[in-house]
């Protein structure tokens, strides 16, 4: 599963591919999850935005405690998703980790 | 470090390479220090088929003029006051041609430089300086309701133009995810998440002011009021670089109506800032952690990137 984390404008964002592990832990995550009828914030245009993947055919966005595709909006209120994610992002970018735990605190 | 390029392609990349000796850089310019009547604005000659003119750019970050000789300028050229000695100096600067590539360019990929292509310039430029052919009238560009050509308000003599805002280009699927901030600014959908210098072999990895700076000055920006673009750069954009020290770059493009218009990545186009604001002012409004304003550049049409 391919994950990018968007938060740059001029350098391409940081995308890996998840492994076998901890896509499932995801998709467990996913189990957990309540959908929500409520408005889920707006990323901004310059930093951090979230991570985003592909599940089963959906596109989802974890950001700020939830996690949004198109047509539904779930509440993680623990970070839970964006902090696997996170433990999972590459060592070449290791500088930008401290930013996006700061967002998720 | 000196960007040569020989102006004579229609179709292909013209040739070009980069001068990396400190000392071949220091001769050209000495060169040109020497002949000042044999150096003249780029793009101000002769702009039809054929041979044009021998483009010279500093691609250092430093000033404007170093010996009295401009950041750019054209040998060969038409509109040179000393045409027969810009002649001379623009064979010399063809022998610094390099047959194997020290730099490597994209524009190497169509345009290789060969011995044979060395030759073909050669006969192509001694052809053109004996007949030299007569400075171009260059057309003035036609009206256009959604483009304005306007004085700069921060150096008078300079002009550039602004362009209704018009997110719809970008921000659909087919374009969105593949352009950022730099195609945005300068304008051009070039589908590869353009990076500044790397369309001249001189991208940076180091996220800074002036890295950045040089990186784009490669491509041809250049820097505000230091130099006015002539009217054959129409058309001409105002761009501004912010850096998010040691992380990120951005930039914004000057709009008609007196705004700002960027695209984070690849998200979508827009013309407000972090709090949502219209951009009035990139020095001032909210761009999150790009906290380090660089400066005010101009891109004209022959700024190139990739």
């Amino acid at each position: 599963m391919l994950i990018e984390l968007d938060i740059f404008s001029g350098r391409p964002n940081p995308r890996w591919q998840l492994d076998g592990r901890a896509e499932q832990t995801l998709r467990q995550l996913h189990q957990h999850l309540w959908q929500i009828r409520s408005h889920p914030p707006e990323p901004p245009g310059l930093g951090y935005r979230g991570f985003t993947y592909t599940l089963d055919g959906t596109t989802w966005r974890a950001y700020k405690g939830w996690v949004v595709s198109p047509n539904q909006a779930m509440m993680d209120r623990g970070h839970t998703v964006e902090r696997l994610l996170l433990e999972q992002l590459p060592a070449e970018y290791t500088e930008i980790r401290p930013r996006v735990l700061a967002e998720l605190e | 470090m000196l960007r040569i390029q020989v102006d004579m392609f229609s179709g292909r990349p013209n040739p070009e390479w980069i001068i990396t000796d400190t000392d071949a850089t220091d001769q050209v310019l000495e060169w040109a220090a020497r002949a000042k009547g044999a150096i003249a604005r780029p793009g101000t000659g002769h702009l039809g088929l054929g041979f044009r003119e021998i483009r010279v750019t500093r691609l250092g970050d430093d000033p404007y003029r170093k010996r009295g000789v401009p950041a750019d300028f054209a040998l060969a050229s038409a509109a040179a006051q000393d045409f027969d000695t810009s002649g001379e100096l623009a064979l010399r600067v063809l022998e610094t041609m390099p047959l194997d590539r020290e730099v490597r360019l994209v524009a190497h990929e169509l345009t290789p430089l060969t011995g044979d292509l060395k030759i073909l310039i050669s006969e192509r430029l001694r052809r053109y300086l004996v007949e030299r052919p007569p400075v171009s009238i260059f057309k003035f560009p036609p009206y256009n309701p959604l483009r304005t050509t306007i004085k700069d308000d921060r150096c008078g003599n300079c002009e550039y133009e602004v362009s209704q805002f018009n997110p719809g280009f970008w921000n659909v699927p087919a374009v969105q995810p593949h352009n950022n901030c730099y195609n945005y600014a300068r304008n051009w959908r070039t589908d590869t998440f353009a990076q500044p210098g790397r369309a001249h072999g001189a991208m940076t990895n180091i996220m800074a002011c002036n890295t950045v700076t040089a990186a784009a000055m490669a491509d041809g920006l250049v820097k505000r009021c230091e130099v006015c673009l002539p009217i054959s750069e129409w058309p001409r954009r105002l761009m501004a670089l912010v850096i998010d020290p040691g992380t990120d770059y951005h930039w914004y493009r000057h709009q008609r109506g007196g705004f700002w218009g960027h695209k984070p990545g690849g998200t979508a186009a827009r013309n407000v800032d972090n709090s949502g604001n219209l951009i009035v002012n990139p020095e001032t409004c909210n761009r999150g952690g790009y906290t380090d304003f660089c400066g005010y550049f101009y891109a004209g049409k022959s700024v190139v990137i990739n």
